[in-house]
C-alpha cells in the first residue's frame, strides 16, 4: 500500500494481535435445528456454532457515529438458548485505517461491578481498513444485564467503559444502554 | 408477675415499618394502678389539678430522649402545652437496620441546646464500642436543628455532661481497662468540640463549672486542669455516681456508702474548699440532675436530706428512680420506653413509633403514663459529620474498588438465604442443645445432611449449660436472631452479619466499604472467629451453616461458651459452689465471653477490668438489670455485660409478636424469692486485684493489675438459692413449626379478566429458590438490578449495601432497598427492569406489592418497546403509592396498554427528596392479554385477588 513504512510494521503487528485473539468470522457449520445450549451454559460460546442465531432477535441497535464511523452495533438475543452477544456492522473506504475496540459489557443480574466478556472474545481490537466488516462476540446468559460498546482507545488489562453514562458519545466512544 | 405485665400489653401491639425484629423491644410498663388517662401525646388531662392553677403562664419545659429502631429521639414538652411531648430530634448517624438506639442527654445551663450521646444498642455487647464508639451531637431546643459534634466517645451513664453554662463535657476511654481517659470540651452553641485533655486516670462523672471541670478519679473529687493535670479535692467516702455543679459555685456530689445488704445514697456538697454532708437517703435511689438558673435537684427518696440555706439546691420527692426532670422541676420522668402497636389498628406509615412515658409531677406527686407518637424527624435536620474519607476517594468520578469480601459468606445471594426463626423455635433448639440432643438432620440445599451438634460436638466432660443462661446471652446478641433485622420470624433474608461492609470504623458511612475492618460475626449467638475468608479454623461447609442455620449457630455458640467455662477454670477461678446447673455460677464465663479470659503466663490473670461490676463506669446505685423496671433495656450501657446477662436470665427477653415472651423464666432456687442471688458490686475486688472492697477507690491501677482470678461466694453458695435452667419443650419433640408474622405468599398469580401472557418475578431462574416452600412458577421474562451510578462502574458495589432480599412477598422473594435523593444515587440507585419476552398486542400490567418492606411513593415506567428496531420506545409513567400494601400482599393494576416485542417496566429507587429512611421493594409484575379495554382499571386501581 501507498502508506508510510512504519505503519506497515505497525499494521504487522496488529495483524499479528488479530490472530492471536479469535477469529472474528463466523465459522461455517451446519445450522443446527435446536440451540445446543441453555443460559449460563452458553457463556462464552459462539453464537452461531451453537445454534443460537436460529431464533436471533434484536435488542437494541444502535449507530457507531460518535467515532465517525458508519456502523450499526447490535445486541442480539435467542430465546431457545437464553443469550445474548453483540454484532458490529460498518464499512470504510479502501485505504481508510481506524482502530476500533469493539466490547459487549456485562454485570451480574442482581448488580454489582460489571466488566467486558473476556471469555473467548467478547471484545475486538482490530485495525479496520476497507470494505464492509461484520465482527460478532461471544455469549453470554440472557440473565446478566449487558451492553455494547464501541471505542477507539487500545485495550488495557483494565476494562475501561468508553461511555459509562451510555449518551452515546462518551469520552472515548459510545455504549448502548444496559439492557 | 411478668406475665401479668404483659397481659396488660396484650391490647397493644404494633408492627414496624421497617420490618424490624426489634432488639430489645420493650414492653409497657407495670402503670402505677390506677393511672388516669391521659390526653394526646402523654400530656396531662387534668393540668390544673395536676400541674396547678399557674401551668398555661409557665415556661417549665422538659427535654428527654429515648431510642427505637430508627434512632435516639431527642423530645420536648413545655408545661404550657401540659407537657405534651413532641419530637426534636432523630439521631442515627444516617443509619438504618442496626437495630434499637440507645443514649444520654443534658440540658445545658441556659437551656437552649440539649447535648445527646447516642449509640446503637448493639454497640454495648462489644466493649471497644463501649469505651470509645459512640456519637455525641447537639441539637437546638428551640428549632430541633441536630448537629453531630464528634464521634468516638464513651457510651456511659455520665455522659454527656452539662452545668450551670453551655460548655459541655464528654469523656472517651483509652485503653481496653480504661487506663487513661481523653475529656473533650464541647461548645454547645458552636457545636464544636473545643479542647481535649488527656487524663492519665479512669476518670469519671465529668461536671463543667463556671470556674473549671470537675470529675470523679480514685473515688475523690478532683478539679481537671490544663493539659490534664487533677487537683484533689475532697474525699466524701463510698463510690461516687453523681457531680455536678451550679451556677453559684458549689458542687454537688452523691455516693453509694457501704451499707451491707443495704447501701445508701449520700449526698455531699463541695464549696470553698469544704465538703459538708448534706445529708443520706433512706436508700439508693437518689438522683442528682440539673434545674433552670444554674441550680440543682435532687430527686428520689429526699427524707435525710437536708438542704439547709442553699438557694441553689432544690429537694424533690420521687417514687421511683429519675430519668430526667424539667427545667423549673415540677416534672419528673420515671420511666420511657419505645412500644410497638398492632399496625392493623393504627395507620403508621414510614416507621413512626410510639414511646410510653411514666412521670411525675412535682406539685402533688401525681403519676401519670401515656403514649407519645415519636415522628422520625428527617435528615435534612441532621447534619452528621462527614467521616474520614480515604485519601484521593473525593476527588474520584467513581468509588475505588473496595477488594474482595473478608466475611466469609456473602449477603444478597439468593443461595444464602436465611430462615427467621420464631422464639419458641429458638428455645426448642436451645432446649435441645443444652443437653447435648441437637441431633435432627438438617438439609440445607447445597449442603449434605449434617447434624447440628455433631457437626459442632461439645468436648467430653462439658459443663451442662442451663438453657436461660444461653437463652440470655443470644437475647444480648441478637435479640434471638438468625437472619438479616430486616426478616421477621418466618421471613427469611440476607445472613445476620456484624458490620460485613466494614463501615463501623468509618462512623459506619454507609458510603465507604473497607472490607480489612469487618467484624463477620454471624448469626444468633454471633460467631465471629473462624468466618473471615481464610480462616481456617472451620471448614467451608461449618461456615456456610453458621451463616444459614439457626440450629447449627446455636450449637456452634454453645461449644464457644463452653470453651469459655473451662478456660475461666483453668485460671483457677470459681464461683460459689462452682456448679453449673446454677445460672449464677456462670457469671465469670460470661464475663469472659465477652471481654476475655486471659491465662496465667507469670503476670496479672483472670477476667479483666471492663465487666467488673465495681467499675465506676456503672452508677453505683444501680439495681438488678430489668428486676425494677423493664425499662432498663432502653439504657443497658448502666450494666456490665454479665449483670445483663443475668437480668436477661431473670427477666425473659419480650417482643411486640407471639410468642410475647421469648423463652421461659428459669427454676428459681428455693427461698429466692423468684430472683437470681447476685453478686455484690465489690464481688470481684481483693487483695488478688489491689483492690479494696466498699472503699471509694476500689481499683486504683485501671490496668492488668485489676484483673480478677479466684474463687469467692455469695448468698448461701448456691446450696439452694441459685436458679437452673427450665426445659419448656420435650427433649423428644420435633422443631416446633414456625409462628409466622406475615403469611407466605404462594399462590400463582390470577387473571381476573384476560389471559395471562407473563409474570416475571424478581429471581430468573430461581424462582424455587426460596425458603418458604414456594413451587417455582415458569418463568415469564428477564429481571435484573443495576445499582448505583453509573451502572456497572465500582459504585455498582456501594449500591449493593443498602439492597436487601427478603424471604417475602411474591413466591417468597423479593428484593427490597430505601428511596434516596439524586444526590446519593452513586451510591445508592438501585433500577429495577422487567423486561418482556411477548408478541405486540394489548395488555394489562398489574405489579404484585409485598406485605413489608414497600413503602415508597414510586414511578413504574413502561418503555412500550420497539422490537428493538431502534425506533421511539414510548414512555408511560403510573406511580404507585406501594405502602397501600396495609401489611397484606397485593396486586395494583399499573393500567393498560399496547406492548411490542422488547417492552419492559423500570422502577427506580431515586426519588427527589428521599433520604434512604422509606422502603421501596421490588417483586413481580404480571403481564394479562386483554383484547380491548375490557376492564375499566388504570393505572394505580386495586387488582382483585382470586
Amino acid at each position: 500500500m501507498g502508506r508510510a513504512r512504519p505503519r506497515s510494521v505497525l499494521t504487522a503487528l496488529l495483524a499479528a494481535l488479530l490472530l492471536t485473539l479469535a477469529t472474528t468470522v463466523v465459522v461455517a457449520r451446519p445450522a443446527q435445528a435446536a440451540p445446543d445450549c441453555s443460559g449460563w451454559d452458553c457463556n462464552g460460546n459462539w453464537p452461531g456454532e451453537w445454534g443460537c442465531r436460529d431464533d436471533q432477535v434484536k435488542v437494541r441497535e444502535i449507530d457507531m457515529g460518535s467515532l465517525d464511523v458508519d456502523g450499526r452495533a447490535t445486541i442480539y438475543r435467542s430465546r431457545g438458548c437464553g443469550a445474548t452477544w453483540g454484532e458490529f456492522v460498518f464499512q470504510r473506504d479502501p485505504g481508510d485505517f481506524t482502530y476500533l475496540n469493539l466490547q459487549l459489557w456485562w454485570q451480574p443480574q442482581y448488580g454489582g461491578k460489571g466488566g467486558i466478556l473476556r471469555h473467548g472474545s467478547g471484545a475486538h481490537f482490530t485495525l479496520v481498513a476497507g470494505t464492509t466488516k461484520t465482527y460478532r462476540t461471544v455469549m453470554a446468559s440472557w440473565d446478566y444485564s449487558v451492553k455494547i460498546c464501541y471505542s477507539d482507545s487500545y485495550p488495557t488489562s483494565q476494562d475501561v467503559d468508553p461511555d459509562p453514562e451510555s449518551t452515546g458519545a462518551g469520552a472515548t466512544g459510545g455504549c448502548s444502554n444496559w439492557h | 408477675m411478668l406475665a401479668t405485665r404483659l397481659r396488660a400489653l396484650m391490647s397493644t401491639l404494633v408492627l414496624g415499618a421497617t420490618v424490624a425484629v426489634a432488639p430489645q423491644a420493650v414492653s409497657a410498663a407495670a402503670p402505677v394502678a390506677p393511672v388516669p388517662d391521659m390526653g394526646s401525646q402523654a400530656s396531662i388531662a387534668d393540668p390544673a389539678t395536676v400541674l396547678g392553677p399557674g401551668w398555661r403562664r409557665s415556661s417549665d419545659l422538659l427535654v428527654a430522649g429515648a431510642g427505637d429502631t430508627n434512632g435516639f429521639h431527642v423530645y420536648l414538652a413545655r408545661e404550657k402545652d401540659a407537657f405534651a411531648w413532641s419530637t426534636l430530634a432523630t439521631l442515627n448517624d444516617g443509619q438504618n437496620g442496626v437495630g434499637s438506639w440507645t443514649g444520654y442527654v443534658c440540658l445545658t445551663g441556659s437551656g437552649r441546646y440539649a447535648a445527646v450521646v447516642y449509640a446503637p444498642v448493639i454497640a454495648t455487647n462489644k466493649p471497644a464500642r463501649m469505651l470509645a464508639g459512640a456519637y455525641a451531637a447537639v441539637v437546638d431546643v428551640r428549632t430541633g436543628k441536630a448537629r453531630q459534634v464528634v464521634r468516638g466517645v464513651q457510651l456511659a451513664y455520665f455522659n454527656p455532661a452539662c452545668g450551670p453554662g453551655d460548655r459541655v463535657l464528654l469523656t472517651r476511654a483509652i485503653g481496653r481497662d480504661h487506663e487513661e481517659t481523653d475529656l473533650l470540651t464541647v461548645d454547645a452553641a458552636a457545636a464544636r468540640v473545643t479542647e481535649v485533655r488527656r487524663i492519665k486516670a479512669q476518670f469519671t462523672t465529668p461536671a463543667p463549672a463556671a470556674d473549671g471541670d470537675y470529675g470523679v478519679v480514685r473515688g475523690e473529687l478532683v478539679r481537671v486542669g490544663k493539659g490534664g493535670r487533677l487537683t484533689r479535692l475532697a474525699t466524701p467516702g463510698g463510690q461516687p455516681y453523681a457531680v455536678r455543679a451550679t451556677a453559684d459555685g458549689a458542687v454537688d456530689l452523691l455516693t453509694v456508702k457501704p451499707g451491707g445488704e443495704a447501701e445508701q445514697s449520700a449526698a455531699y456538697r463541695y464549696r470553698a474548699g469544704r465538703l459538708t454532708h448534706v445529708g443520706t437517703s433512706p436508700g439508693k435511689q437518689l438522683e442528682l440532675l440539673g434545674l433552670s438558673g444554674g441550680r440543682n435537684a435532687l430527686i428520689g427518696e429526699i427524707d435525710g436530706l437536708t438542704k439547709g440555706s442553699a438557694k441553689d439546691l432544690v429537694l424533690l420527692r420521687s417514687s421511683r428512680p429519675a430519668r430526667a426532670v424539667s427545667r423549673e422541676g415540677h416534672l419528673v420522668v420515671h420511666g420511657m420506653r419505645a412500644e410497638r402497636q398492632d399496625a392493623r389498628t393504627s395507620k403508621r406509615v414510614r416507621g413512626d413509633g410510639e414511646l410510653r412515658v411514666t412521670v411525675q409531677a412535682s406539685r402533688a406527686g401525681a403519676v401519670r403514663s401515656g403514649l407519645v407518637r415519636t415522628e422520625r424527624r428527617t435528615a435534612a435536620d441532621v447534619t452528621v459529620l462527614a467521616g474520614p474519607v480515604p485519601a484521593g476517594m473525593a476527588a474520584l468520578a467513581v468509588p475505588p474498588d473496595p477488594g474482595q469480601p473478608r466475611c466469609a459468606i456473602p449477603r444478597n445471594n439468593v443461595y444464602y438465604q436465611v430462615f427467621q426463626p420464631s422464639a419458641n423455635q429458638v428455645e426448642w433448639a436451645v432446649d435441645l442443645a443444652v443437653n447435648n440432643l441437637l441431633r435432627v438432620d438438617r438439609t440445607i440445599p447445597g449442603i449434605p445432611t449434617y447434624k447440628p451438634q455433631v457437626m459442632f460436638s461439645l468436648p467430653a466432660g462439658s459443663p451442662l449449660v442451663p438453657a436461660q443462661l444461653m437463652l440470655a446471652i443470644l437475647a444480648q446478641e441478637t435479640n434471638l436472631a438468625q437472619a438479616s433485622w430486616h426478616a421477621v420470624p418466618g421471613d427469611a433474608g440476607n445472613p445476620l452479619v456484624s458490620d460485613y461492609y466494614g463501615s463501623r470504623p468509618h462512623g459506619e458511612n454507609i458510603k465507604i466499604i473497607d472490607y480489612g475492618e469487618a467484624d463477620c460475626g454471624y448469626g444468633i449467638s454471633q460467631v465471629t472467629d473462624g468466618m473471615a475468608s481464610g480462616q481456617t479454623s472451620y471448614s467451608s461447609e461449618q461456615q456456610e451453616v453458621i451463616a444459614v442455620d439457626y440450629m447449627a449457630n446455636i450449637a456452634a455458640g454453645l461449644k464457644i461458651l463452653v470453651q469459655k467455662w473451662q478456660e475461666v477454670q483453668a485460671t483457677g477461678s470459681q464461683v460459689n459452689n462452682g456448679d453449673p446447673r446454677y445460672i449464677e455460677n456462670w457469671f465469670l464465663a460470661v464475663w469472659g465471653y465477652n471481654s476475655g479470659i486471659y491465662q496465667n503466663t507469670g503476670g496479672p490473670y483472670g477476667v479483666g477490668w471492663f465487666n467488673n461490676p465495681a467499675n465506676p463506669d456503672y452508677p453505683a446505685n444501680r439495681t438488678p438489670f430489668l428486676r425494677a423496671s423493664l425499662d432498663d433495656a432502653s439504657h443497658p450501657a448502666d450494666w456490665s455485660y454479665p449483670e445483663k446477662i443475668m437480668g436477661w436470665a431473670e427477666t425473659p427477653q419480650w417482643q411486640w409478636i407471639p410468642p410475647l415472651t421469648k423463652y421461659a423464666e428459669p427454676n428459681f432456687g428455693v427461698g429466692s424469692g423468684d430472683v437470681l442471688q447476685l453478686p455484690g458490686r465489690f464481688q470481684f475486688c481483693g487483695s488478688v486485684n489491689y483492690c479494696t472492697p466498699n472503699a471509694s477507690n476500689p481499683c486504683p491501677s485501671w490496668n492488668s493489675n485489676c484483673w480478677w482470678h479466684g474463687t469467692t461466694s455469695w448468698g448461701d453458695g448456691c446450696a439452694a438459692k441459685c436458679a437452673t435452667g427450665k426445659l419448656a419443650h420435650s427433649l423428644n419433640a420435633p422443631e416446633p413449626p414456625v409462628i409466622y408474622v406475615y403469611s407466605p405468599s404462594c399462590a400463582p398469580f390470577q387473571a381476573d379478566i384476560g389471559t395471562v401472557a407473563a409474570v416475571i418475578d424478581n429471581l430468573n431462574n430461581e424462582s424455587g429458590v426460596n425458603r418458604l416452600g414456594c413451587a417455582p412458577q415458569p418463568r415469564g421474562g428477564k429481571f435484573t438490578l443495576r445499582t448505583g451510578s453509573p451502572f456497572g462502574s465500582t459504585a455498582g458495589l456501594y449500591g449493593q449495601v443498602d439492597l436487601h432480599q427478603l424471604g417475602a412477598g411474591y413466591l417468597g422473594h423479593t428484593w427490597f432497598t430505601h428511596s434516596y435523593d439524586e444526590a446519593d444515587a452513586q451510591h445508592h440507585r438501585v433500577l429495577g427492569t422487567w423486561t418482556t419476552d411477548l408478541p405486540s398486542d394489548d395488555y394489562e400490567i398489574i405489579v404484585h406489592l409485598p406485605s413489608h418492606g414497600a413503602n415508597e411513593q414510586v414511578k413504574y415506567v413502561i418503555s412500550q418497546g420497539d422490537g428493538g428496531a431502534g425506533g421511539s420506545d414510548h414512555q408511560i409513567v403510573c406511580e404507585i403509592d406501594q405502602n397501600v400494601t396495609a401489611y397484606d400482599d397485593k396486586w395494583v393494576s399499573l393500567g393498560w396498554t399496547w406492548l411490542y416485542p422488547g417492552a419492559k417496566v423500570q422502577l427506580d429507587n431515586i426519588v427527589d427528596g428521599a433520604d434512604g429512611t422509606v422502603d421501596v421493594a421490588y417483586d413481580a409484575i404480571a403481564f394479562v392479554n386483554v383484547p380491548g379495554y375490557a376492564n375499566g382499571r388504570s393505572c394505580g386501581s386495586p387488582y382483585p385477588m382470586s
